[in-house]
């Protein structure tokens, strides 16, 4: 069934940050190995390695607790983040699937936008292996 | 979450800048220029996961009265200034977060020089403000 995406939950080391998130993306994918021999009548595919990350939009905000203090801090330190996203609502289940990854933070971008815009930190966080779906 | 009309009335307090000014965070049947009231825009709700951001718009709205042709745009061109002691806009962003009520305001336009005509008295010259405010 359809619905429509605003009460998606994001948390970063067990610390929902959902109030701050304008968008989330769960990207799941995998190399493209093509495996085309001689006399194939059209290319073959494999599923190569997995190369999956979390995208988000949020909203900019400086000072203690907030996303700055929490991304910042794993950034320097060169750290690994959980990532938790839940579609609607934090209750894992069948129609509400729990995506879990462990993120290293390769990019930082605290601010961006232009005048007149909300400040915004884009948030692209590449998981360290693959992310895991799980309904409870 | 704040109330919009604390948030009226906080607007109407930034205003209070503006010497000679009636101030209203409601429309008023008769106001007397020089005045400002302040009245809904549009609303954007759900601009964040789990109503963590609205974006409600504020119209305030300023007449001058039109005894000299000349005199009442003089008088508006200086509440229209970006800045300066009779900005409209300078007076509404001295506290962007309305004391802690919204997250940030914004004085995005102003429609510019309009005549309004009034159910009593004489025609009045005036603007409106658009506020743009973050809930």
């Amino acid at each position: 069934m359809a619905f429509v995406l605003r009460n998606a939950i994001v948390q970063l080391d067990g610390t929902d940050i959902s109030t701050s998130i304008e968008s989330v993306s769960v990207e799941m994918s995998a190399a493209d190995v093509r495996t085309t021999a001689m006399g194939a009548g059209g290319e073959q595919h494999l599923a190569g390695i997995r190369d999956d990350k979390f995208t988000f939009n949020a909203y900019s905000a400086f000072g203690a607790n907030t996303l700055h203090s929490l991304v910042n801090a794993k950034f320097v330190a060169a750290g690994t983040m959980e990532v938790i996203v839940f579609a609607s609502g934090s209750t894992a289940g069948t129609l509400n699937p729990k995506f879990i990854g462990y993120c290293p933070l390769l990019t930082y971008n605290p601010v961006s936008g232009a005048v007149g815009e909300a400040a915004m930190t884009p948030l692209e966080m590449p998981v360290n292996g693959t992310i895991t779906v799980a309904t409870s | 979450m704040s109330e919009i009309s604390d948030i009226r009335e906080a607007l109407g307090r930034s205003l209070l800048v503006i010497p000679g000014m009636q101030i209203s965070a409601y429309q008023l049947a008769n106001a007397t220029p020089p005045c400002a009231q302040i009245s809904r825009g549009p609303v954007e709700y759900d601009q964040a996961m789990q109503g963590g951001v609205h974006r409600p718009t504020f119209t305030v709205t300023a007449y001058v009265a039109l005894v000299s042709d000349q005199g009442a745009q003089r008088l508006l061109d200086r509440y229209l200034a970006a800045d300066g002691d009779l900005s409209i806009k300078q007076a509404l962003e001295s506290d962007r977060t309305l004391g802690g009520l919204v997250q940030d305001l914004h004085v995005t336009g102003a429609t510019g020089e309009q005549p309004y005509a009034r159910d009593q008295g004489g025609p009045v010259l005036g603007s409106d403000w658009t506020v743009e405010v973050w809930l």
